[in-house]
């Protein structure tokens, strides 16, 4: 349980910090995109990393294809990002960012591998810059699945316990929607605990 | 002077707290509320001269409690503190009369910012 | 330490680096890309790099550029893209798949204020065509592996029809005698009563030998029945047991063409015990025996045999089926169990026979079966462990 791992105070904290991170981000993505696009409330879950397919699946009732992008973050605040966007969602985004109605699927990928980076490091960029610590991003990797059932569980079976934290990339009246989810693990955890306190010791 | 700081996260109030302290020292007395219910509430019984609100807040949002106290006292002072910074939100803040906005984390400087325009100190 | 020569690092790295501003104006082209261009630093710098590349696509661009300033953070353009930001000729003649150089580029922010980003381009057309060609294999892997499947099915199919098929001969062969003698009994008796010569005790016999004909043509259904339900069931079986219900079916076929059917060492009435699936044994010894049993024929062998033994040796129990027709050419000794072969004319069979009871054996059994040529003829051996 989350619980058992960051105590009242923390969870506290990181719940601030957090929706610091994202309502800043959510200003940056708008500028950048020169559209109106919001990021939902995060919202932080702790889970076994076997039951994420099933969050997954939980969440998105559509058996639709589903882009999957993956970024990895490194530093002393590790994790993974990971943004999934189906394909409906994925092509209206491309054709309103390249401002081409006709988009092929290359030209799709490129956007959500775009979006995903921005989405990485405007929340994470601002959530290291709290924490007073530094992270780096690796380049964004997509893999198109046929739908969520087919979600590739041995790419996290290197966590063993995650934090979730997940919110939805809106884009006004376009009815395009992604789920952006911030897994770190164990280890990562503990540090993210030493920060917390540090930041609580301020107060 | 007496200020009320309204936020549901303990440690944001306490951030709060200490910008506000760093501006002004212990020249205020601090009143605490963690929804906008307790803030209508505190606001009716401590009557403080300003008040910090939070946007983002179960039971009573900060966009309903700033309606409900400014329909008790038309001239309440109140700055909007938020993690929430799109157009929509601060043009809904400004609608609703709120003097001032101020984008977290909350520093210092912007409180001190605040409290010389208002004359408070 | 003082690093007096640095710029011999943006000479000498194997990578582009480009400075360029918002408004894609180029400040620094480094000699990597100078080389690879064809284009001189002096002749592009303080000049839009659209004029140069013209197919850029500016938006996106821009949007990169903005993204790396605004986050102070890295922005990429896609690895995997086929289609490179800066097009770059190959020189290399032996370049399969790319006419253009593949790139990967990261965008970092260099000067905030002036709003200048630095662009590192990475060559990575040899990685790019690795994964192209992998991609080819796994397709065609793919592809190879729906085609053996669907073969795999045909076959399975096909080999039903032709146990089905044989099945009904040998049913058909079986009937012919019993079917005759009632018909013959039956068409006697009439005839005798016609004549009025027929009596109660003939009339009984008649009738009885009938019953018998039609009890046997009952047993025949009841034999085969056995197979075409096929209960699968895995468990300890009389291997013996096994064998005599597969000569129970071919035997009135042997007794017909005169091939005499040899037990050795009474192998038959003793008892061989071993887990396995129920019925495939069968399947296989009748088809070994009709394999033998066309050889003889074919090659028209005077006193013809076919000889069966078992033998255990505690570790694995060994049932062979030999012939005196002589023998298989080296050659074709390979090739037997393999499918769609044959040396039979189209009309006469398949070919699957002997594949079919190579997979049973493999693949069911767990055994193997192998075939040799002896002094007479053919012999196959199938061997299973216990």
């Amino acid at each position: 349980m989350l619980e058992n791992i960051l105590n009242e105070d923390e969870k506290d904290c990181l719940q601030e910090l957090i929706n610091i991170s994202y309502g800043t981000a959510s200003a940056s993505i708008s500028e950048i995109l020169d559209s109106f696009a919001t990021l939902k409330v995060p919202r932080i879950k702790l889970l076994k990393s076997l039951q994420l397919k099933d969050y997954l699946i939980n969440n998105d009732s559509s058996n639709d294809i589903q882009f999957v992008v993956s970024q990895i973050i490194h530093g002393n605040f590790s994790g993974e990002n990971i943004f999934l966007i189906n394909k409906d969602s994925a092509f209206k985004l491309a054709e309103i960012l390249n401002e081409d109605e006709d988009v092929n699927i290359e030209e799709v990928s490129d956007v959500v591998l775009e979006i995903t980076n921005i989405l990485s490091s405007a929340t994470i960029g601002k959530f290291s810059e709290l924490l007073d610590t530094k992270v780096s991003f690796q380049a964004p990797s997509l893999e198109i699945i046929d739908s969520l059932e087919d979600f590739n569980e041995n790419r996290i079976k290197d966590f063993n316990e995650v934090i979730i934290i997940s919110t939805i990339l809106e884009f006004d009246k376009l009815n395009v929607k992604g789920e952006l989810i911030l897994l770190t693990k164990d280890e990562s955890i503990k540090k993210l605990k030493e920060e917390l306190q540090k930041i609580l010791e301020e107060y | 002077m007496k200020i009320l700081v309204v936020d549901d996260s303990n440690i944001a109030r306490k951030m709060t707290i200490k910008s506000i302290k760093e501006a002004i020292s212990d020249k205020a007395e601090i009143i605490q509320a963690s929804n906008g219910l307790e803030a209508l509430n505190e606001y009716k019984s401590s009557q403080p001269d300003l008040v910090f609100m939070d946007l983002t807040m179960p039971v009573m949002d900060g966009f309903e409690a700033v309606e409900k106290i400014k329909e008790i006292d038309k001239d309440a002072k109140i700055i909007t503190v938020s993690a929430d910074i799109q157009k929509g939100a601060v043009d809904k803040t400004r609608e609703l009369g709120v003097i001032g906005f101020i984008k977290k984390p909350i520093n210092s400087n912007k409180v001190i910012e605040y409290i010389e325009k208002l004359g408070l100190n | 330490m003082k690093f007096e020569n640095i710029n011999i690092l943006l000479e000498t790295i194997d990578n582009g680096i480009i400075l360029i501003d918002e408004n894609l104006n180029i400040l620094f082209w480094n000699i990597w890309l100078e080389t690879r261009s064809g284009i001189k630093s002096n002749d592009i710098i303080n000049k839009s790099i659209l004029e140069f590349f013209p197919e850029i696509k500016e938006n996106v661009f821009k949007r990169k550029i903005k993204t790396a300033l605004a986050l102070n953070s890295t922005a990429f353009y896609n690895a995997e893209n086929t289609k490179p930001l800066i097009k770059i000729k190959q020189p290399r003649v032996t370049s399969k798949f790319f006419e253009f150089m593949q790139q990967s580029i990261t965008i970092v922010p260099y000067d905030q204020e002036k709003r200048i980003v630095c662009l590192y381009v990475y060559d990575n057309t040899r990685l790019s065509e690795q994964n192209k060609r992998l991609k080819q294999l796994t397709e065609e892997l793919e592809e190879q592996i729906v085609q053996n499947k669907t073969k795999d099915r045909l076959m399975y199919e096909q080999s039903k029809m032709a146990a089905l098929g044989d099945m009904i001969h040998n049913i058909a062969h079986q009937w012919r005698q019993p079917l005759s003698i009632i018909s013959t009994t039956a068409t006697g008796v009439a005839f005798q009563k016609k004549m009025d010569i027929l009596d109660d005790s003939q009339l009984i016999e008649n009738m009885e030998n009938i019953n018998k004909s039609t009890q046997y043509l009952s047993k025949v259904i009841d034999t085969f029945r056995g197979f075409v339900d096929r209960n699968k069931e895995y468990k300890v079986v009389n291997i013996s047991k096994e064998i005599l219900e597969a000569i129970d079916i071919v035997k009135p076929s042997l007794m017909y063409h005169g091939i005499e059917l040899i037990e050795e060492n009474e192998c038959l009435s003793k008892n061989y015990y071993n887990e396995m699936t129920c019925h495939e044994l069968p399947e296989v010894l009748i088809n070994l025996i009709n394999n033998a049993k066309e050889a003889l024929t074919f090659k028209d062998i005077k006193k013809p045999w076919i000889k069966i033994d078992i033998i255990d040796d505690k570790k694995h129990i060994f049932i062979s089926v030999e012939d005196n027709a002589g023998g298989v050419k080296e050659n074709i000794k390979d090739k037997i169990f393999e499918p769609y072969f044959t040396t039979k004319h189209k009309s006469k069979g398949t070919g699957l026979g002997l594949h079919i009871c190579y997979r049973i054996i493999t693949e069911s059994l767990n055994g193997k079966i192998s075939i040799e040529n002896t002094l007479n003829g053919a012999k196959f051996t199938i061997k299973l462990e216990k």
